[in-house]
């Protein structure tokens, strides 16, 4: 027999003891089984006594059927404590077999919510990621100006800056202002898609947006800069899958509503973190996988 | 000696093993009985029962745990997608590089408590905001409205229609008490003031004048997450 055939059987089992012994149509069964066994012997030996009675030619007395059916039950009795240790035993083997059954059950639901932990922990995980886009590094600050150090990253290669360049601002509280596109929930949870950023402008509290400095611009593909690479550069992935996925990526910003019936992206805006900067700060701009930018502080000195 | 008949009286010919095996054969002999094992088949039984209940008490005990470790990410996964909504607004008019809108504020408990219409020169709108990091979780202060031809400190401020009393009105009808409304207040006054705050900083959201401007006459949503992003979406 099969370990699955021998479990069903194991179940089926305990299901019908637990049906038999707990419920109360189970209960009220088993009693009317018990009574109808006990009526089929008083039936039995009063049927035998009346055909022996008849055959002598006697009739059975109500009285001496009321005695027959005493004796039966008496001797009915008598077996049922005879039987006990068997009883006992089949007690027994039943609230093992129930207690086996609802222990293999058990097992089957720790090892369903193990999985579930898994996955739910996945989500978290992705949920609670979030992407480098870039650093900062106030190189300097004087005549009311600064010099600030912009290192981006690809959200492909997280480990070193994708490229960096040097800018000057005027003001003290700098935005930095990018592209964001977060993705549905669903698609994040997964680990299907990573929200992403793509920085474009710098400006201040005294210098508008308009006048700001811009950070960079796309490529011919509608790639931005800061995502291209040399083939030599790429590991892990088909240089030409990169750049397709890339530029599916780009298009989805592009076409917001068509992204937002299919399902993908939930929201495409710009945002414009910003802070008080002043010389030797560093930090980083991250693009949270639960929605939006954020300025988290690498040291300071 | 098998196979050999016993005599009659019930001796048979022969010694040792043999005659006794040809003597039970015969029936002669009785077999002796076997001493009865002590408890029988309810040892095994009692094992077996207890072993499954303790396999059943182990795993029970392991899927309560499972299910409060399940319970924890759950509600983990809530919270990171849960959204507070400081501010709606709508832009009503475009009009010779000026554009109008009408915003209202919102507290914890999603009651508004300012609403007022905006006039500014520009395209892009920017609603800017001040993050402070509280615990595990980020508090969003509303800031400032400027567009891309508005300097921000030129912009429209909306820190005397968020405060009230020293409390931010935006903040009330949440976990908050009086005494942290204040110290919280006390912090959102240090951060428009330009003063540093550990950890604090702003976050403006705006429309794409390249992709997608906010539609005139549209509700839209500035969404704070509980990590310190904030989003526009819309109503």
């Amino acid at each position: 027999m099969e370990a699955s055939n021998l479990r069903a059987a194991v179940d089926a089992a305990a299901g019908a003891l637990r049906f038999l012994l707990t419920t109360p149509l189970g209960l009220g069964l088993s009693a009317a089984g018990l009574v109808a066994y006990a009526a089929l012997r008083l039936w039995a030996a009063l049927r035998a006594r009346a055909l022996a009675c008849k055959a002598a030619g006697e009739r059975l007395g109500a009285a001496e059927g009321f005695f027959i059916a005493l004796k039966e039950l008496y001797a009915l009795a008598l077996g049922l404590v005879a039987a006990l240790p068997v009883v006992a035993a089949l007690l027994l083997s039943s609230l093992a077999l129930v207690t086996l059954s609802d222990g293999l059950a058990k097992f089957d639901e720790a090892r369903v919510n193990a999985e579930r932990i898994r996955e739910l922990s996945a989500v978290l995980r992705n949920l609670e990621g979030r992407r480098r886009v870039m650093d900062v590094r106030a190189l300097a600050a004087s005549g009311g100006e600064l010099t600030l150090e912009l290192s981006y990253y690809d959200p492909a290669r997280p480990d070193r800056p994708a490229a960096t360049e040097t800018i000057v601002i005027a003001g003290s509280d700098v935005y930095f202002d990018a592209i964001v596109c977060n993705f549905e929930y669903a698609e994040i949870a997964q680990g299907r898609r990573v929200n992403i950023a793509i920085p474009y402008r710098v400006f201040s509290e005294l210098v508008p947006q308009a006048e700001g400095v811009a950070l960079g611009a796309r490529g011919p593909d509608g790639v931005p800069y800061a995502f291209g690479r040399a083939d030599e550069d790429i590991y892990g992935i088909a240089p030409e899958a990169y750049r397709a996925r890339l530029t599916e990526l780009v298009a989805l910003m592009d076409d917001e509503a068509a992204g937002r019936r299919a399902g993908i992206v939930r929201s495409v805006y710009g945002s414009a973190p910003h802070r008080l900067v002043k010389a030797g700060d560093r930090f980083t701009i991250w693009v949270e996988q639960s929605g939006g930018l954020t300025i988290k502080e690498s040291f300071s000195f | 000696m098998i196979g050999a008949k016993p005599r009659k009286g019930g001796r048979v010919a022969g010694s040792g093993a043999a005659a006794t095996a040809a003597a039970r054969e015969a029936g002669a002999v009785r077999r002796p009985r076997r001493p009865r094992r002590r408890g029988g088949v309810f040892v095994p039984l009692l094992v077996l029962l207890l072993l499954a209940a303790a396999a059943y008490g182990a795993f029970s005990l392991v899927t309560a745990l499972q299910r409060g470790r399940i319970a924890t990410l759950e509600d983990s996964i809530l919270a990171l997608q849960a959204e507070t909504v400081p501010l709606r607004f709508m832009v009503t008019e475009r009009r010779d590089g000026r554009l109008v809108l009408r915003y209202r504020l919102y507290d914890l408990a999603g009651e508004e408590y300012a609403a007022a219409e905006l006039s500014l020169q520009g395209e892009t709108l920017y609603l800017d905001f001040l993050a402070l990091p509280r615990g595990d979780a980020w508090l969003a202060f509303p800031y400032r409205i400027f567009t891309e031809r508005v300097a921000p400190a030129a912009g429209a401020p909306l820190f005397d229609a968020v405060m009230g009393e020293g409390r931010p009105r935006s903040h009330r009808g949440g976990p908050f008490g009086e005494a942290e409304l204040l110290e919280l207040g006390r912090l959102y006054a240090a951060m428009t003031a330009g003063e540093p705050v550990r950890g604090a900083f702003g976050n403006a959201v705006h429309d794409l004048a390249e992709l997608r401007r906010f539609e005139l006459g549209v509700v839209y949503k500035v969404v704070a997450r509980k990590k310190g992003g904030i989003e526009i979406l819309e109503e």
